[in-house]
């Protein structure tokens, strides 16, 4: 194998101690942590006795590095146990709320292109006049704002007051999925791209001054031309780094958004897991998320590959 | 009268029947059958094994597809037949025979059987994974002399009984059903001979019931189906319902309570509640063991401003620890008075005249509790306490107080059965496993007045018992009593006869719609 | 990933004198004007208001603006603007302490790794993936059970997980750097590694991880308000601004300046720290 499949399955390859090695540490921490299931179950009424009894029915008194292996020889099967609260397979709760989660960061990463793009090459090419200050400012206010007191306030205005968008929820078709998608991901996606539009425009700028720019326009191309096959491909590559940083963050971060607009997705529930010590969940929903983020940091790799054809494999 | 003015006075009067007709409430209308509600509420339930859980969020819904032999009045105070139409008691008080309704049968069409009652009965007493087994401590054993009678033989006389075999975990469902999906299939697929039976169940967004046709008082369930929604968000959830996306939600935090009173389309529904909220103090460290101490936290504590301006009127201070209105609580109890110079007197007597420093734990993420613990902080100032407020996740909170390792914690309480031994024994007998409710008080003398109110069958005699019971409650104060409040609940006009009763059970199979 | 993040620097003309270039970056001049207004303010706040941020006044809640509350009251009756005051000194510090030592263990730990190469970047890289793929979430939790509650384990998740972003920048420049003519004559004529990294190879990569830093202090500000929000950073009554806007929310419909001025005081902060990044950025970076 040479080439791109030798890197994609080079870096999945390396997926598998990066997983280990983070689904060791959350269950050591949630161990380490005081609390069980069983006192999440008995609630206040929690005597020693019926601690000791539940416990027993879960299978927590086994030793600890026992109950990690036995998780581990699940997941060679494909099984990701079972969740000590509900008894339902971890699995199939995972994938009936990865698609809320999914969808949101999805969309979120395109409202951000759609925000950060457009904006980051005007105020580049109109640098220093009134259009530039005025993207750059409206910017800086995005960024500082907090997006859940953001979100709070778009559902007051929009679905309150104007009744545009749903107040929240996941909705049951896929057009009715993206009516209610809108509003949680412009919040996401108002923050992310403010962080990026910054960095964007000053790699546009440093472009268009270079070299090799001058000689394509000397060469008579076109000026969308030079834009789109020079000037963004060069541009676009640190910021495509930053990107696939917090895009990776924003996975494991969409808790707050999911909590205000009350979409049922797997943020909103790692939180629930986590206060109920619900162990195989925590464990499951994080596997989820280290395996996409990794996948995102390949995406990005590959990005990177297609932009700037300098750039070579391992 | 001139003829045209009368003309005028019946046109006027037509008129105003009419405004008067299209705007007013529905009082009067009867009725209606049919239609699915709509309930928001703020997380989602976890599991439908009835004996597997101790959480509202998953009995106030289950409480709906099963049902029960007995079953508790909705005035908290009494036991109405449910499966069983009657029962005996023999004369020892030992043996217990109900009798089940004729032709009773799950929601699937099959017949119940006297011995799907014993099954269900045997496994919320023995199962290891049984979290309420500690009521059913008193039975011996039960059994079906045939296939409509259930007899329970118990070890000994036992006042509570039937308050305990009222309580949900006695939920009956078919053996041979458990026996084919066991406890994993019945949490997620339950079959019960309730009102309603679980049609959907999409995690973490809905639950939907559907009307039972098998339910023996089918004829009187008015609704269709109810819908339960989750909505995390306190404010979202009052948008949903301003909005109509949804019929009823609960929940509402207490801030917004007064608005939605005077909002044109809403009905504030308050409903009283078993719910007492308190304030507890771990005796096994140093000042709390000191009574002086307790006394004087509780009398520098100004519960009626609580009320006032965090609960905003909506809840009163509370004078015993047991609820108000409960079987045996003590009406002639008054709540602790506002008295920061008593206070000052008693805590100046006390083993710590000089005050101390001491930490208060609350749930992360519990909007009343962080406004009281803020509050009591800076009441307590005027004592010379000085408090540091903790938030910490509700799995952590309660492992640390059952383990003894906090100094103050507010906590609360709401009761499941209507008699008053199991929050007496919960919270005030040091014998029975609970620590005096975690704070580790240790008196003979609650110890010993709690032991014979469980077996005092005269009911007048066991009302002394547990007035005598608060009396040394309120003297000792080891745990203080803060407020009391009620269910809040809030639905838009044509939502009708939708109460909560004091167990938190939603009257589903009462409250009914009208157009929307 | 190590080649893919070199990038190719074009050539272009730059201004020598700093004190123009500084002249062309009027937001970096407006930045530390706003900023030092906070800081002032948040320093001199018993100067500036007569009330406790924690003092209750029970016979004085939610009131509007007025001569003897500037900004109103809150549930309790404490004065707003002074509660706001006193949660500058909070919400400064986090953003600040924060990112200080984020950004020099991230840079020292970048600079080491692009620099040496070898098994000890891989190795360092390879922490650096376990690090963001760990859900940010249960490491707070778990060090509020261990450590305790209140903002130091903010502090101390913060710091366990911000140091990344600078590793990753810092590190892409020095890859870029140690290529460089005056890096390999310094090596060539014997100087000692410590004296070419602090000497050569420091000043020429630590621009952006600066840039960095200022977005980074907002976004730590954030970060803070949101763990706060979810019960988990400062604790009440401690007038933290994410703290007030989680307290506020409940009273949204009818005070819903509780929320909306700390929201505010947040923005106003961000603004400032932002106006100084771009600030930075125009000066430091010639040409954008």
């Amino acid at each position: 194998m040479t080439g791109l499949p030798r890197f994609i399955a080079l870096r999945l390859f390396h997926l598998i101690p990066v997983v280990l090695g983070v689904t060791f540490l959350v269950f050591t921490m949630l161990k380490l942590v005081p609390g069980d299931p069983a006192i999440a179950i008995l609630g206040i009424r929690a005597t020693p006795e019926a601690i000791a009894n539940i416990r027993e029915a879960l299978g927590l008194d086994r030793p600890f590095l026992v109950q990690y292996v036995s998780f581990l020889g699940n997941l060679l099967r494909g099984n990701l146990g079972e969740s000590l609260v509900a008894k339902q397979p971890v699995l199939q709760m995972v994938l009936e709320r990865l698609p809320a989660t999914l969808s949101l960061v999805a969309m979120s990463g395109v409202i951000t292109a759609v925000l950060t793009v457009p904006p980051a090459v005007l105020a580049a090419r109109n640098k220093d006049r009134p259009l530039d200050h005025a993207i750059r400012g409206t910017f800086i206010f995005g960024l500082a704002i907090p997006s859940f007191w953001l979100g709070i306030i778009l559902m007051l205005i929009f679905s309150l007051k104007l009744h545009l968008f749903p107040v929240s929820g996941f909705g049951n078709t896929w057009s009715e999925r993206l009516h209610h998608l809108v509003l949680p991901s412009f919040t996401v996606a108002l923050a992310l791209s403010a962080i990026l539009i910054r960095n964007l425009r000053a790699g546009v700028l440093e472009v268009l001054r270079a070299d090799y720019v001058r000689t394509a326009r000397a060469k008579g191309l076109s000026e969308r031309a030079v834009m789109l096959r020079h000037v963004m491909r060069n541009a676009l590559l640190s910021t495509v780094t930053i990107f696939g940083v917090n895009l990776a963050f924003l996975i494991g971060g969409t808790v707050v958004v999911e909590t205000v607009f009350s979409l049922p997705g797997l943020g909103a529930m790692l939180v629930t897991a986590v206060y109920q010590r619900d162990y195989p969940v925590v464990q499951g929903i994080t596997l989820v998320f280290a395996i996409l983020i990794i996948l995102v940091n390949l995406l990005v790799d590959l990005t990177y590959v297609a932009l700037d054809p300098r750039v070579t494999f391992d | 009268m001139h003829s045209s003015v009368r003309k005028y006075a019946l046109l006027y009067l037509l008129a105003a029947a009419l405004l008067a007709g299209a705007g007013a409430p529905a009082v009067g209308q009867s009725p209606q059958s049919g239609g699915e509600l709509r309930l928001a509420r703020d997380a989602d339930s976890a599991t439908m094994d009835p004996i597997a859980t101790t959480q509202n969020l998953d009995l106030w819904i289950f409480i709906n597809i099963y049902d029960t032999l007995v079953r508790q009045g909705d005035d908290a105070r009494s036991i109405v037949p449910g499966m069983a139409e009657r029962w005996t008691v023999s004369p020892d008080g030992k043996v217990y025979t109900f009798y089940l309704r004729p032709n009773l049968k799950f929601s699937d069409g099959t017949a119940v059987r006297a011995g799907d009652v014993v099954f269900a009965l045997n496994r919320a007493r023995t199962a290891k994974e049984a979290a309420w087994a500690w009521t059913l401590s008193s039975v011996a054993k039960v059994e079906a002399p045939n296939n409509t009678t259930v007899r329970v033989t118990l070890k000994q006389k036992w006042a509570p009984f039937l308050a305990d075999i009222a309580l949900f975990d006695t939920a009956v469902y078919p053996e041979a059903y458990f026996k084919k999906v066991g406890a994993k299939g019945l949490a997620a697929k339950p079959l019960g001979s309730g009102p309603f039976y679980l049609a959907e169940w999409k995690r973490g967004d809905y639950i939907l019931l559907k009307k039972n046709p098998y339910y023996w008082d089918a004829k009187n369930v008015r609704l269709d189906a109810v819908r339960f929604l989750v909505v995390p968000d306190d404010n979202t959830r009052i948008l949903k319902l301003l909005n109509g996306e949804v019929d009823a939600i609960g929940f509402v935090p207490f801030s917004r309570i007064n608005e939605l009173k005077n909002h044109p389309d809403v009905n504030m529904v308050l409903d009283p509640s078993t719910r007492t909220d308190y304030l507890m103090f771990n005796h096994k460290k140093r000042p709390f063991a000191d009574r002086k101490v307790r006394q004087a936290i509780s009398y520098a504590i100004d519960r009626e401003e609580i009320v006032r301006s965090i609960l905003f009127g909506n809840g009163e201070p509370a004078s015993s620890f047991l609820p108000k209105g409960a079987v045996a609580w003590d009406p002639t109890l008054k709540p602790y008075p506002y008295e920061p110079g008593t206070a000052i007197k008693l805590i100046q007597e006390s083993s710590a005249p000089k005050g101390f420093t001491t930490s208060l734990l609350i749930s992360a993420g519990d909007v009343t509790w962080s406004q009281v613990a803020t509050f009591i902080k800076e009441e307590l100032k005027a004592i010379g306490v000085t408090v540091n407020i903790q938030q910490i996740d509700p799995t952590q909170l309660i492992d640390t107080q059952s383990k003894g390792g906090y100094e103050m914690s507010l906590q609360y309480w709401t009761n499941d059965i209507i008699d008053p031994d199991e929050l007496v024994s919960f919270a005030i007998d040091y014998t029975q496993g609970g620590n005096s409710f975690f704070t580790y008080y240790n008196n003979p003398r609650a110890n010993q007045l709690a032991a014979q109110g469980r077996v005092e069958s005269d009911p007048a005699k066991r009302e002394q018992i547990y007035r005598q019971i608060q009396r040394l409650w309120y003297e000792d104060q080891h745990m203080l009593a803060l407020y009391y409040s009620p269910f809040r609940n809030a639905t838009r006009k044509w939502v009708h006869d939708f109460h909560q009763n004091p167990f938190g059970y939603w009257s589903l199979t009462r409250a009914w719609l009208s157009k929307r | 990933m190590a080649q893919a993040e070199a990038v190719v620097r074009p050539i272009v003309a730059v201004p020598a004198n700093r004190w123009a270039r500084l002249r062309r970056a009027p937001t970096l001049l407006i930045g530390i004007a706003l900023l030092a207004i906070i800081v002032v303010a948040a320093a001199a706040a018993p100067l500036l208001t007569p009330y406790s941020p924690s003092a209750l006044d029970m016979r004085h809640t939610f009131e509007g603006p007025s001569r003897a509350h500037p900004l109103g009251t809150d549930n309790f009756g404490r004065d707003l603007f002074a509660r706001l005051l006193y949660g500058a000194r909070i919400d400064l510090m986090i953003g600040v302490f924060a990112t200080l030592v984020t950004l020099i263990v991230g840079s020292g730990v970048g600079l080491l790794a692009g620099y040496y190469g070898g098994r000890l970047d891989r190795v360092i890289m390879r922490i650096v993936d376990i690090v963001v793929a760990f859900p940010f979430f249960v490491l707070v939790i778990g060090l509020v059970a261990m450590l305790g509650t209140g903002l130091r384990n903010m502090f101390v998740a913060i710091w366990l997980v911000g140091w990344i972003s600078y590793a990753r920048v810092v590190r892409g420049e020095v890859l870029f750097v140690r290529t460089r003519e005056y890096v390999e004559a310094a090596r060539v004529i014997g100087m000692p590694d410590r004296t070419i990294l602090v000497r050569h190879v420091l000043p020429n990569v630590i621009t952006p991880a600066i840039v960095f830093s200022m977005t980074d202090v907002v976004l730590n500000i954030l970060l803070g308000s949101s763990l706060s929000f979810l019960g988990l950073g400062a604790q009440p009554p401690a007038p933290e601004w994410g703290l007030m806007i989680a307290e506020g929310r409940t009273f949204l419909a009818t005070a819903w300046w509780m929320s909306a001025l700390p929201g505010l005081a947040i923005v106003i902060t961000g603004v400032a720290f932002s106006l100084i990044g771009d600030g930075l950025a125009d000066v430091l970076r010639p040409g954008g």
